[in-house]
């Protein structure tokens, strides 16, 4: 991977080079320097039942956390003991509130990260009180644990403003899966809000077995609130490439495809519209939002996926399927997820992805029509964080 | 009569303690989870 501050020969100072296309991201300055993630945003970090009186190590763009949970409450805490260097998240808790270096005992409170004790130096320790570890916002949402990462000490906004909005308010089943990946975020969330890419990429996945998948479509970008959203104008299921011949994804054991444009389901118009996800009035059914949310609608469920930065070259793939649903249902949700959603979308189907992710090495790129999606989700990063950076 | 009884009562106790088991151990070597989220 390259980008300017991890090192993209393409910057720095050197004379351009004067091949094809973009050579670098210039254009999207913010964009450009977030190789390790944007600060100033929740981000998900584990599944909350992960996380016990036992602490637990995370890097966060690119910063180490440690995290543990106290009296029901979790804490994060700067995983670096200041004395010596020494993970925090290697020691454990000797008092109650609190967490100990294990290397000389320093103590930290785990609510303002002050060193309240030296075991090894006596209830009297001069150092006591002259020594803090950064301690981070943390919630709980969605099952999971999420660390909010400041600017600059700023207290955080609430995460429910963050949060997919239909998220907030309803009930919901959910099945997801968390995985360690190979790539730098940008890579990860641009690939996920590719217009081109699940037509080729995906068409061999067993997620898609029974359903075509359109040949090409005329998208175009539309913004509503913090989302941008793919709007399909134009439907194409096969095309004569001039000299070169006839393409399709249509096959005899695939379903028929539908007539017309659709923008909910990436495979066809729905027949029965879950209530919920109607009463969002999604213009399209694949939108993307800071700091790196896609959101793919579909008629009974939704799929979400968050880019976790974790440093330049590594991101935590989040992904999650949520359904409205309750009573009985839910157990058929979870017979589902685990037994085939689990495995195939958020397994084979996400892992092509996580494949092209690992492989991408730009810029330069030379980019085409469909990259609409990626330049209109470059110019949303760059146009809210230079908002957040003014505010 | 007996030893089947005996044969179900442990049956049902090993699938009653295991099945939670196999599912942490599920869930944590996968880093899967399921649930109802309620608002």
């Amino acid at each position: 991977m390259t980008d300017s501050p991890d090192g993209n020969p393409a910057r720095g100072g050197r004379e351009p080079s004067r091949g094809p296309g973009r050579q670098d991201w210039s254009t999207w300055p913010h964009y450009d320097a977030a190789g390790t993630g944007f600060r100033g945003y929740w981000y998900p970090v584990t599944w909350s039942s992960h996380i016990t009186g036992t602490p637990s190590a995370f890097t966060l763009c690119g910063e180490k956390i440690a995290l543990i949970r106290d009296g029901g409450q979790v804490y994060a805490l700067h995983d670096r003991c200041p004395h010596r260097g020494v993970p925090l998240s290697q020691g454990n808790q000797q008092f109650p509130g609190t967490l100990s270096c294990p290397y000389h005992g320093w103590t930290y409170d785990l609510t303002d990260g002050r060193l309240c004790a030296v075991i090894t130096d006596g209830p009297q320790s001069p150092i006591r009180g002259k020594v803090n570890v950064q301690t981070y916002p943390v919630a709980e949402r969605m099952g999971m644990v999420w660390v909010y990462l400041p600017l600059a000490g700023e207290e955080p906004h609430p995460i429910d403003e963050q949060l997919p909005e239909e998220l907030v308010g309803n009930a919901f089943v959910l099945g997801g899966r968390i995985d360690p990946r190979a790539g730098n975020w940008r890579f990860a969330c641009e690939n996920g809000f590719d217009e081109g890419h699940a037509k080729y990429l995906h068409r061999t996945s067993l997620w898609r077995l029974f359903k075509a998948m359109p040949t090409w479509n005329v998208t175009r970008i539309v913004t509503a609130g913090r989302w941008i959203y793919r709007v399909q104008d134009e439907v194409y299921w096969d095309a004569e490439y001039p000299g070169v011949g006839r393409w399709s994804n249509k096959r005899w054991w695939k379903l028929k495809p539908p007539e017309g444009a659709f923008n909910l389901g990436n495979t066809g118009a729905p027949k029965r519209v879950d209530p919920v996800i109607e009463a969002q009035g999604f213009p399209g059914f694949a939108s993307l939002s800071m700091p790196g949310v896609l959101r793919i609608a579909y008629p009974n469920f939704i799929h979400y996926e968050f880019y976790v930065p974790v440093d330049a070259d590594h991101h935590r793939y989040v992904g999650v399927m949520v359904n409205f649903t309750e009573g009985w249902d839910t157990l058929r949700f979870y017979a589902k997820y685990l037994g085939a959603i689990r495995w195939l979308f958020h397994g084979e189907f996400s892992g092509q992805d996580a494949w092209m992710v690992d492989m991408t090495d730009a810029p330069p790129e030379r980019l085409y029509r469909p990259d609409v999606s990626l330049t209109a989700w470059r110019n949303l990063a760059e146009d809210e964080y230079a908002k957040k950076l003014g505010a | 009569m007996r030893s089947r009884t005996l044969a179900a009562l442990l049956a049902g106790a090993a699938l009653a303690v295991g099945t939670p088991l196999l599912w942490r151990w599920f869930a944590r070597t996968t880093n899967t989870q399921v649930h109802r989220i309620n608002q």
